[in-house]
């Protein structure tokens, strides 16, 4: 039958030009680099054709090896016939001979067992002549294994393959059945040099499969591919694999390797069958398809496997299947959980998940308190995916609280919960609560040094310096080498340090910071301590041992913008004026042209520092803030510019964070997050935004969810809709007389009236945007159309803001209300 | 990420003790300093099931659903090792495969 040519394939180089153009030269070089790039078809072409115009001897040869490459890749395909078709035009083209042992090969694989045989009895003289028999050997020893033992009678008595036969079969009969010993006797008759040394080898690897596979592993190594042998090796080697891989290496076997790799394994006839419809799924089935497999066969896989991985498929395609009517309806609960999964995917509203989750909870029994034991603990962790998943990207509130709470009752024994509600208390400064918890915690866990820890912080919180450094204590018994706590140790005696300098108690602040100076471990906690003990020095009139103090202090803390940062920091601790300490400080002048370098290791700084007085960080990078905005065009990494820009958002730096997301946006246009921080930062939240910047932040929103950047798809969200657009989402004219102070409209005659006072009066943000977006006559023209009670006119549709934008999208429910729903917290 | 049962060839009610002892014959059989990253594989799995609540939070909260390559290493890993026929080796034989 004709095949159809396939006219969308693309011509190979050079295969298309044509050939009668080439000379000779030219037609060599071609064949040659064809031959090279294993274009066995062409180059046959291109040496058929030099030969009709000269029989060159090293054209033949080329020729002849064209051939054999063409035959091989044939075979390799199992295109046995064709193969030998190919060889024998190489005998006959090249004067080559036919009875080589790579054409016997291609008998032997397409089954012509009779001609091989008759062909070997007729060129045995020459195959011996040539030396070819040896290899001949080989392949013959596997037919006959194969059960071709007429093959045998081919071959002289004295052949070793004829002698060495006997034991070889004797040897697979009595692996096959078992009999070990009989199989090392008949193994050990086999000589080194027989035909069928290899075969040896693996027999030997077999019979030592389960009880050695080590050694069976080397033997297998030993048997070089190119043996007639390799098949039964490879086959062999493949069933030792570990699952996944034995899987991969299953699917590209042929049938026989596949049966015989499967037996070997142990395999049923009904897990044999079941890997062959498996593999005929492909690698990525559809949930629909995968489920229906599992289904069909959860009989082989077992019912219990087959129902917990049921589970874990949407809803919908549960349904779908069957899988709901399989096996017995799915609980409220895992209804819930089910869903609340699929909506955490397909990063949903934090409040929807919060929401799904606490629908599980309540069909779990939630709030009662007593519930079965298997309930319990299942209640306690869905309570905590619940927080989790909130404070991935919202700030905690009280039914976050509550449900971590919650979720101590049915499960105290949980660690991780106690640290996370204790620190959550005491960064909502709710003291009492966090020591409840800790008091709880530490009969719990009185050896627990990350609660131990949390006890030292939230001690400090409490100014109870004395009870933070007893706790810390007893964690550096416990773990001397914390690195977190000698530097609570060291913040807890320099704070008890500041507040005796302040009130004027000198000589037990030096003995606060002679011991905050025992604890320091690292030269940033030494120079913390030159620094609060230099500018006591400044407060007691000594400038000299001041300045050396505050000179060893900024180079112990990292010098440059990093050692200003904790001058300053200490400073504004202790109540002294910046620009003071800074003049009196006489610290080196800064570069004059920064570097990104000292800018990063300010950034880290930044987040490194524990500062619980935000509003002093905050004023320090204030002060900072000249040094740090000319620095924006440095050549920063995407993720560096990430950090920066975050740093300027936790701290407040608008200008910062604009000026720096801006230079990032010239660098990499579009990315979410620094459209987020450029318009975030530079936008009035009771202002509209313009129509350009809208569109950006939409434009974005989709790049951020398309590019799995959930937190810039949130926050853009967001701020999208908590902004007001200049024109409602659903087009909706804007109303004038919405805005209190407005002269009221009685008639057509006050509309001058009105326009003159909107025109030439400030008004509400929004209407000032339009007045710069449109222009006076623009909004005049607005206004008075809408007056006369006509929609937006056509060509002022064009100049209004919203008018080409989106409709917002519907990204998050409003919290509160959605939350007000539960009456449980 | 792969079945821990599976990776670690342990029943889906194997208590604790039965997992920590596949666990310890699985790092026997591959050590970290030859095969790392089956190393950390065979750790991730422990660590996901070694507590009943670990187990507990697995079942509740792994949205993994499976893949043909996890339902053939459990169906690779349901049988015990056997000696094929001399059929197969002659039907191998014939096949014409190196």
């Amino acid at each position: 039958m004709a095949r159809k040519r396939n006219r969308n394939r693309k011509p190979r180089a050079g295969a298309g030009k044509p050939r009668a153009g080439l000379s000779r030269e030219e037609l060599e070089a071609r064949g040659i680099s064809l031959l090279a790039a294993g274009r066995f078809r062409e180059a046959v072409a291109d040496f058929k054709k030099l030969l009709q115009q000269e029989r060159r001897p090293a054209w033949v040869a080329s020729l002849a090896t064209a051939y054999e490459g063409r035959a091989r890749g044939l075979a390799d395909k199992g295109m046995f016939k064709e193969a030998i078709a190919i060889w024998r035009n190489r005998a006959e083209s090249c004067d080559m001979p036919l009875a080589t042992p790579a054409y016997f090969e291609l008998l032997f694989g397409s089954g012509q067992i009779e001609p091989a045989i008759r062909l070997l009895r007729e060129q045995r003289a020459f195959i011996e002549q040539q030396g070819l028999l040896p290899g001949l050997r080989t392949l013959c020893a596997v037919q006959a294994l194969a059960g071709h033992e007429d093959i045998l009678d081919a071959l002289p008595a004295e052949d070793p393959l004829r002698g060495d036969y006997p034991a070889a079969l004797a040897a697979l009969q009595a692996y096959c059945r078992g009999e070990d010993a009989v199989l090392e006797q008949q193994l050990k008759t086999i000589p080194f040099r027989s035909p069928f040394r290899d075969f040896r080898q693996i027999l030997k690897a077999l019979s030592l499969l389960e009880s050695d596979a080590t050694a069976a592993g080397r033997l297998l190594e030993r048997v070089d591919s190119g043996s007639p042998f390799y098949a039964l090796c490879a086959a062999v080697r493949a069933s030792r694999l570990p699952g996944a891989e034995f899987m991969r290496r299953y699917r590209a076997m042929g049938t026989a390797e596949r049966r015989f790799a499967a037996a070997l394994k142990g395999w049923s006839p009904q897990q044999i069958s079941l890997a062959q419809e498996m593999n005929q799924l492909g690698e990525h089935p559809g949930a629909d398809t995968m489920l229906r497999f599992l289904l069909r066969h959860r009989g082989g896989l077992g019912e219990e496997y087959v129902r917990e991985k049921g589970m874990r498929f949407p809803l919908a395609v549960q349904v779908k299947t069957g899988y709901s009517k399989i096996f017995a309806p799915l609980s409220r609960f895992h209804r819930a959980r089910i869903e609340a999964l699929r909506l955490e995917e397909e990063g949903a509203p934090p409040d929807e998940i919060f929401n799904t989750w606490h629908d599980a909870c309540r069909a779990l029994g939630y709030p009662d308190r007593q519930l079965d034991p298997e309930s319990t603990l299942t209640l306690a962790l869905v309570l905590r995916r619940m927080v989790e998943r909130w404070l991935a990207t919202e700030p905690p509130d009280e039914n976050v609280l509550k449900a971590l709470e919650d979720s101590l009752h049915y499960d105290p024994d949980d660690p991780p919960s106690y640290l996370l509600l204790i620190r959550l208390y005491r960064e909502q400064h709710r003291l009492k609560e966090a020591r409840r918890l800790l008091d709880e915690a530490l009969s719990r866990y009185p050896e627990d040094t990350r609660i131990l820890s949390e006890a030292v912080e939230t001690a400090l919180a409490s100014d109870a310096f004395k009870k933070a450094a007893r706790y810390a204590r007893r964690t550096l018994e416990l773990d001397p080498i914390n690195p977190r706590v000698r530097e609570i140790l060291v913040n807890s005696h320099l704070a008890h340090a500041r507040k005796q300098i302040r009130q004027g108690k000198i000589p037990p602040a030096h003995g606060e910071l002679d011991q905050a100076l025992d604890w320091a471990r690292t030269e940033l906690d030494r120079g913390r301590v030159d620094l609060v003990r230099g500018i006591l020095e400044l407060g007691e009139g000594n400038s000299q041992a001041a300045q050396a103090l505050l000179s060893c202090g900024f180079e112990r803390t990292g010098g440059g913008l990093v050692g200003r940062l904790f001058l300053l920091l200490e400073a504004g601790r202790m109540d002294h004026d910046l620009a003071t300490i800074m003049k009196q400080a006489r610290l080196p002048k800064p570069a004059r042209k920064t570097s990104r370098e000292p800018i990063l290791a300010l950034v880290h700084a930044l987040n490194d520092v524990r500062e619980e007085d935000q509003a002093l960080l905050v004023q320090t990078v204030d002060f900072m803030g000249g040094s740090l905005k000319s620095a924006a065009g440095l050549e920063y990494t995407l993720a560096e510019m990430e950090l920066i820009c975050e740093t300027w958002l936790r701290l407040d730096q608008d200008d910062l964070r604009a000026g720096y997301a801006r230079v990032a946006l010239k660098r990499w246009p579009g990315t979410p997050a620094f459209v987020f921080h450029r318009i975030d930062a530079g936008h009035n939240s009771f202002a509209p935004l313009s129509a350009k910047d809208f569109q950006a932040l939409d434009n974005a929103y989709e790049r951020a969810r398309e590019d799995g950047d959930m937190r810039s798809a949130h926050r853009i969200g967001e701020l999208l809709d908590g902004t007001r657009p200049f024109v409602t989402p659903d087009h909706a004219p804007f109303d004038p007389f919405e805005t209190a102070g407005f002269p009221e409209a009685g008639g057509a005659a006050d509309v001058e009236a009105l326009l003159d006072f909107i025109l030439n009066n400030e008004g509400p943000a929004a209407v000032e945007a339009m007045k710069r977006e449109l222009g006076p006559e623009g909004v005049r023209s607005l206004f008075e159309a809408m007056l006369r009670g006509e929609s937006v006119p056509d060509d002022l549709d064009e100049l209004l803001p919203g008018a080409s934008r989106p409709r917002p999208r519907k990204r998050t429910r409003n919290k509160a209300s959605n939350k007000d729903q539960f009456d449980l917290f | 990420m792969q079945d821990p049962y599976l990776t670690l060839d342990v029943a889906r009610d194997a208590t604790d003790a039965a997992i920590h002892q596949a666990y310890l014959e699985a790092i026997r059989r591959c050590p970290a300093e030859q095969d790392p990253e089956r190393f950390q594989v065979i750790r991730t799995a422990y660590e996901t099931i070694r507590t009943n609540k670990s187990r507990l939070e697995y079942a509740l909260f792994n949205t993994g659903v499976p893949t043909p390559a996890e339902v053939l290493e459990r169906l690779a890993k349901g049988g015990q090792p056997g000696r094929p026929g001399i059929e197969l080796f002659r039907h191998l034989f014939r096949s014409g495969k190196r």
